[in-house]
């Protein structure tokens, strides 16, 4: 039987504008960042906003926080990467990836690195430090609309819009930099991946309904499951590895 | 300058040798009159010869200017031509009592150079352009002293407004000390338009009862320089913060086009490279946002010079100093003998020299800015792609049964038959007829709006307005009008607009348009007691294109900003198409029933919709993030920007077609055939003004 989920927080008015993503911190905390340029802090237990950080000049698409939530990364619309130190809640670098070039941002489990996707197809990995670009992987040309890093640290995975017939997953070995699988299931664009904890599947949505399981060390494809009626725009895989939540 | 200077030494040369004759009187001392600048060793002034000594200094110069290369007096040659002619006709008109500024003064000037009167220091502070030189010298001079007053000053002058307005001064110039010719009352009279002045255009001065001055400053034909100055009655001209365009006459734009060439002359006869200064209209802090009216303006020029690309001989862009001469000749002839053009028209006179046709529009359009009037006072059109249909009749004269010329004609041998021909010439649409918009606006006698129309649709693509015309849309909801561009708008699309705005606004449904030939008189008016309560729409696709078509019309365009005043319609709204419009085609079929939905969507019309939602590209992309961040009027608005943003996010744009395809299977099925899927997008907007964003 599936458990009762109630909700156990609402706050109205949050954001004066739309938000568009959100990310838990591992100190009871919660990013949520916003169309209002704004990436503002949370506090999960009383739901008081701890700070609020802006600077974006742009709408805010996407906001990671790294593993032990001190950091946490923001993109714009304007492709600016900016990150912020979550402590003392102020920003921390601000990295200029070009006009359409940093979509959505993801850290490193080592928190030293940030991967981005970009128009080009192209991830780029940017160091934390020095903000400078350490390595691109080189996509298929089409725009990489979702990062996601494995938990180990080895791989690197990007869903990518669609072309005529269908969209690839692509998979990256971290180290060598080389593409290392490919995983064409979808029909349509891929929104959003997520790897398990073991690091051994990687979970992807896409537009055309499905979320499908990948095996990431065999490079197959394991099981497509349906039931959504309309795009599905996230997937996150549970620390047990059994559950995969989607929206 | 060349032309005059004929006139007093009967010399037949085609090119500026003319100069060279002049001075070839003179003693060797010449040579400081033309290298104010350069130290020139004096061996070489003695090798003076005879008609050489020209040739020989500018051999100094980097450009040799005599050389074969060197094209731009012929260039200039028809155009010496039409100004000899020109001023012939003006001189005839002034008092034969009074001098004629610009002959006498040259005729002092090579006079002088003569060496005939023992004035060489009087000489040196006329030429040398670098000295400055105290008033007093000026009166000593002469009474003919204008073009000595020109050349004590820096360069400036020559681009400033008091150049213009000195010359237009001309024979009254002698009696005014030079500090005060601005305040001179002829001043006022002959030409110079203060910016501020009441020149009919600006929104706030719509003045219903004054309804000839509705469109621009009509000049009159008695004046020489004729264009009325209308200073408002009841408060003092306030400087605008916007640079101002009205419609000049005739001469006025003949004046301004020979006052840029003199520039070059001028330059010429300082041992300058020649170069021409061009308002720029690309330079961004040129531009400034109307925030009340919500029009992108451009600031006026208030140091001379501003804003302004400098054309320079010997500079190898794609737009010479060569094409910049030759286009001003082009359109000097037009101008002058009353013949209209298209661009593309004036590229195929001199295809080689031009190379394409972004030259012509550049520089016609830059032209057009520095001399503050509209193009069409250039005599200047482009080929017209817009078409309207509706509940709108108009009268359009016939193409090539034209008045050749305003009544200020001077050449002799016209007939004056001025008033007549023009009702003899035109056609009259009717109601519901697909019309093509003139290519002009001055082309258009009268404009008839049905006083029941319901709305005004500004559609971007003539597939949907085709579309739309053979669903019955102007039958079945009600009288309307549909106008499109085929895409981003001409200068007539938006000047029609921008005219049915002002027409609603002051509730005029009827009137004839003034023309220069007809005058303020001719026009008349039909008006209901309040203003006309139809809305103005624009129906675009969702994608970044449709987004900067809509802000065309709206606000204007970024390269025209000189002329916005005219063009933009900030009263336009949009219906459509915009992303929100997706969220019902997104929800999925659980919410099919829901009110946020546009249509009774049946599964396969959503599959194709869906299906037709193609992805931006990177261009795309860019346009919109620079849409975000730069554009003033996106800026303000947050409702755009949320719409804007969320096409980003999902990375999608859409087209009108998508609503357009057929549902074949409803008739089988023996269902009473639904109406068209565009027609009821259509219908629901419509009705709802809350989901208009303006």
């Amino acid at each position: 039987m599936p458990a009762q989920f109630v909700t156990s927080l609402t706050k109205d008015n949050a954001h004066e504008d739309g938000i568009w993503s959100v990310a838990w911190s591992s100190k009871n905390a919660l990013v949520t960042g916003s169309l209002d340029n704004t990436v503002k802090v949370w506090d999960t237990e009383s739901g008081e906003l701890k700070g609020s950080l802006t600077g974006h000049q742009l709408g805010v698409n996407s906001v990671d926080t790294n593993a032990d939530g001190t950091w946490a990364v923001s993109t714009s619309l304007d492709s600016q990467i900016r990150i912020w130190d979550l402590e003392q809640l102020k920003q921390h670098k601000i990295i200029d990836a070009g006009a359409v070039q940093a979509w959505t941002a993801k850290f490193s489990p080592d928190s030293k690195h940030i991967a981005t996707g970009s128009s080009s197809g192209n991830v780029n990995q940017y160091s934390v430090e020095t903000g400078e670009k350490v390595q691109s992987f080189e996509g298929r040309g089409k725009f990489s609309m979702c990062v996601a890093y494995s938990p180990n640290g080895e791989y690197i995975a990007c869903g990518t819009e669609a072309s005529s017939d269908s969209a690839t997953v692509l998979l990256f070995d971290v180290a060598t930099g080389k593409l290392r699988s490919t995983f064409k299931g979808h029909a349509m664009t891929v929104r959003s991946i997520a790897f398990s904890d073991d690091s051994k599947k990687l979970v992807t949505g896409s537009d055309d309904k499905r979320i499908m399981i990948h095996d990431a060390v065999h490079g197959d494809t394991i099981r497509t499951l349906s039931g959504h009626s309309a795009w599905v725009l996230s997937v996150a895989v549970s620390n047990d590895g059994i559950h995969v939540a989607s929206g | 300058m060349q032309a005059l200077l004929y006139q007093s030494y009967n010399s037949g040369s085609d090119d500026l040798r003319f100069l060279a004759r002049s001075l070839d009187r003179s003693e060797q001392d010449i040579d400081h009159l033309l290298y104010s600048d350069e130290e020139i060793p004096h061996e070489d002034s003695q090798q003076i010869e005879n008609g050489e000594f020209l040739s020989d200094s500018f051999f100094h110069m980097e450009d040799v200017f005599y050389s074969n290369q060197w094209h731009l007096s012929g260039e200039l040659g028809d155009m010496e031509q039409r100004v000899l002619d020109r001023h012939q006709g003006l001189v005839e008109k002034i008092d034969e009592n009074e001098q004629v500024w610009k002959s006498d003064d040259l005729r002092f000037l090579t006079k002088s150079l003569n060496g005939a009167e023992p004035e060489d220091q009087d000489i040196s502070h006329l030429l040398y352009s670098d000295e400055a030189t105290p008033y007093e010298d000026s009166q000593q001079i002469g009474s003919d002293s204008f073009l000595g007053d020109s050349f004590f000053h820096m360069e400036d002058v020559f681009y400033s407004d008091q150049w213009y307005s000195s010359g237009e001064l001309g024979n009254k110039e002698q009696r005014v000390p030079y500090h005060q010719q601005y305040l001179a009352e002829e001043f006022l009279n002959i030409g110079y338009s203060e910016p501020g002045s009441d020149d009919g255009l600006d929104q706030e001065s719509d003045d219903p009862l004054e309804f000839s001055d509705f469109s621009a400053a009509i000049p009159s034909s008695d004046s020489i320089m004729p264009v009325e100055v209308s200073f408002s009655t009841t408060s003092p001209p306030v400087p605008s913060p916007f640079m101002e365009m009205t419609r000049q006459s005739r001469e006025w734009v003949l004046q301004g086009l020979e006052t840029l060439v003199f520039q070059i002359l001028y330059d010429l006869s300082m041992g300058r490279a020649p170069s021409i200064d061009l308002c720029c209209r690309s330079k961004a802090d040129a531009l400034v946002y109307d925030e009340e009216v919500g029009v992108i303006r451009r600031k006026p020029d208030h140091a001379p010079g501003t804003f302004t690309r400098t054309y320079r001989y010997g500079n190898n862009s794609a737009s010479s100093l060569h094409s910049i001469v030759r286009i001003i000749d082009l359109i000097h002839d037009n101008v002058y003998k009353g013949s209209i053009s298209t661009k593309r028209d004036l590229f195929y006179r001199e295809v080689t020299l031009f190379g394409s046709q972004t030259v012509i529009d550049k520089a016609v359009e830059d032209i057009a800015c520095t001399l503050r009037v509209p193009r069409s006072c250039l005599n200047v059109v482009a080929g017209t792609r817009s078409v309207v249909f509706g509940s709108i009749r108009l009268t359009l004269k016939v193409p090539g049964n034209r008045n050749m010329a305003g009544s200020e004609d001077t050449k002799p041998g016209k007939t004056g038959d001025g008033d007549d021909s023009i009702d003899k010439a035109f056609t009259q649409s009717e109601y519901n007829m697909l019309m093509a918009v003139p290519s002009s606006m001055d082309d258009i006698l009268r404009i008839e709006i049905h006083p029941q129309t319901k709305f005004i649709l500004v559609i971007e693509k003539e597939a949907t307005m085709n579309h739309l015309i053979s669903l019955g849309i102007c039958a079945s909801h009600g009288p309307c009008i549909l106008l499109t561009s085929k895409g981003y708008p001409d200068m007539v699309a938006r000047q029609l607009l921008k005219l049915f705005s002002d027409m609603i606004q002051t509730g005029v449904y009827a009137m004839h348009l003034p023309t220069e030939d007809r005058g303020k008189s001719a026009s008349t008016t039909i008006r209901s007691q309040a203003s006309l309560n139809i809305p103005i729409l624009a129906l675009v696709d969702c994608d970044p294109h449709g987004i900067e078509i809509f802000l065309t019309y709206k606000c204007g365009a970024v390269l025209s900003a000189y002329d916005n005043a005219n063009l933009a319609v900030p009263r336009l709204q949009c219906i459509g198409q915009i992303p929100d419009d997706w969220n019902s085609f997104l929800r999925g079929r659980d919410f099919s029933q829901d009110q946020g939905l546009l249509l009774r969507s049946s599964s396969h019309v959503e599959v194709q919709f869906q299906d037709s939602l193609s992805p931006l590209t990177t261009r795309e992309r860019t346009k919109l993030v620079k849409l975000l961040k730069r554009h003033p009027f996106i800026q303000r608005h947050k409702g755009w920007k949320r719409q804007i943003s969320k096409m980003l996010m999902l990375n999608r744009k859409s087209e009108l077609q998508s609503l357009c395809m057929e549902e074949s299977t409803t008739i089988e099925e023996g269902l009473q055939k639904e109406k068209h899927a565009l027609v009821q997008y259509l219908e629901r907007k419509l009705e709802d003004c809350s989901l208009w964003i303006s």
